[in-house]
């Protein structure tokens, strides 16, 4: 059994030892209670989901491998919707929300902040839905992704790419603002999509539609905290971007 | 901008009529001008495709986006608008009512500077808006016909 994640998360909390599947965490591995809870702070920080159970005592490696799996696939389906995958990360920002949307809405000034974008080719604009070309570079060179947008009531933004990545079927989301605390503003991107499994199993090295849907979760999960990441650096008072 | 809006009670559910509207494929089925459909993309939420309708001047192909909101609403923009517009975009809105589901269309859009040079603005809005509530209450009137006889046929 592929224990990877299992590691991953005791290596985060000090356990570095050879681990095989079988082992005890509190026999073998000598967790105490502080590092269960320490353990269950990692995984919910990994996950970025609220655990609706604790972590067995007796729990092995192969235990802790399949509960942090189980978690991953938590998935809250939308009647209506083809979505196999959800994720969702949150920020707050101490900026103004009108600031903040305007600098996500107007997509064609993003190349004067956003680094990796290199050129926004606007198709269509009425205000309220967008139709665009972005050309962003990556680790495998340039990439061109066509993105459509729609401007919601409120503080919501939608958007999907109709020729997703060749591992996804489909591709979706939505941008939500959230007035908080004063003048800041909580930012919320939720990305959904359903692999192409074909294509998808290429890239992870299996045909197992659970294992490629965990590896879809992490990978858009981490896509979506560098996307965060990458604007609270612009939108930050004092530092790049604000002016 | 100028906006158009025409509503028709249908003696369905909401469920029955959002669903034929929803399904873009069912569109060849139920409105006769309508000669194909290519779906680019369609996750149940989001969707695009070319729709090739029959007009006097010959077959015509217009890429249409639309956003659904299950048995609410659904959204749609023309990213190349018709000939004459600057934009178009309309909802569809389904609302429950006692007796079945009022079903409410609503379209902006705005003219070319060219567009019917012999008229004043206000006069060229009107002419095209006129016509655009004739198309509008067609497409009602033939999607109520059609859920209508499904309905009677399933009971």
């Amino acid at each position: 059994m592929n224990i990877d994640l299992a590691k991953e998360l005791l290596k985060e909390i000090g356990i570095e030892e050879e681990l095989n599947p079988k082992l005890s965490l509190k026999d073998d591995l000598y967790l105490d209670s502080q590092e269960f809870v320490e353990l269950e702070c990692a995984i919910h920080k990994k996950v970025n989901k609220k655990l609706t159970e604790h972590l067995k005592k007796d729990s092995t490696v192969e235990d802790l491998q399949e509960y942090i799996l189980n978690l991953i696939n938590m998935v809250t389906s939308i009647p209506g919707e083809k979505f196999e995958v959800l994720s969702e990360e949150t920020i707050v920002i101490d900026q103004p929300l009108e600031v903040i949307k305007n600098k996500l809405w107007e997509m064609e000034k993003w190349p004067e902040f956003l680094p990796h974008v290199l050129e926004i080719e606007v198709l269509y604009n009425d205000k309220i839905y967008q139709e665009f070309f972005m050309t962003i570079s990556s680790d495998t060179g340039k990439i061109k992704v066509r993105s459509i947008r729609s401007l919601k009531e409120g503080s919501q933004m939608d958007f999907f790419q109709p020729e997703p990545p060749e591992i996804l079927k489909y591709h979706a989301g939505t941008w939500t603002l959230e007035k908080v605390n004063g003048n800041c503003t909580k930012i919320s991107l939720l990305h959904k999509c359903t692999p192409n499994y074909e294509k998808a199993g290429i890239k992870f090295s299996t045909d197992d539609q659970k294992e490629i849907r965990n590896h879809i979760k992490l990978w858009i999960s981490e896509h979506g905290k560098t996307t965060l990441s990458s604007w609270r650096d612009i939108l930050t008072p004092g530092k790049v971007g604000i002016k | 901008m100028k906006s158009v809006q025409e509503s028709i009670l249908v003696n369905c559910s909401v469920e029955d009529i959002y669903a034929l509207y929803a399904d873009i494929l069912e569109w060849k089925n139920v409105l006769s001008d309508v000669l194909d459909i290519k779906v680019i993309y369609d996750d149940g939420k989001n969707q695009e495709f070319l729709m090739t309708v029959d007009r006097p001047t010959g077959a015509e192909t217009v890429r249409s986006v639309r956003f659904c909101t299950l048995n609410e609403r659904i959204e749609m923009f023309q990213p190349v608008p018709p000939p004459l517009l600057k934009f178009m975009r309309g909802v569809w809105f389904f609302e429950k009512m006692p007796t079945g589901t009022l079903l409410t269309a609503t379209r902006a859009f705005e003219l070319k500077d060219d567009v019917f040079p012999d008229l004043s603005r206000a006069e060229a809005e009107e002419k095209f808006a006129s016509k655009l509530r004739g198309f509008l209450l067609n497409n009602l009137n033939s999607f109520k016909a059609e859920v209508e006889k499904r309905c009677v046929e399933s009971v």
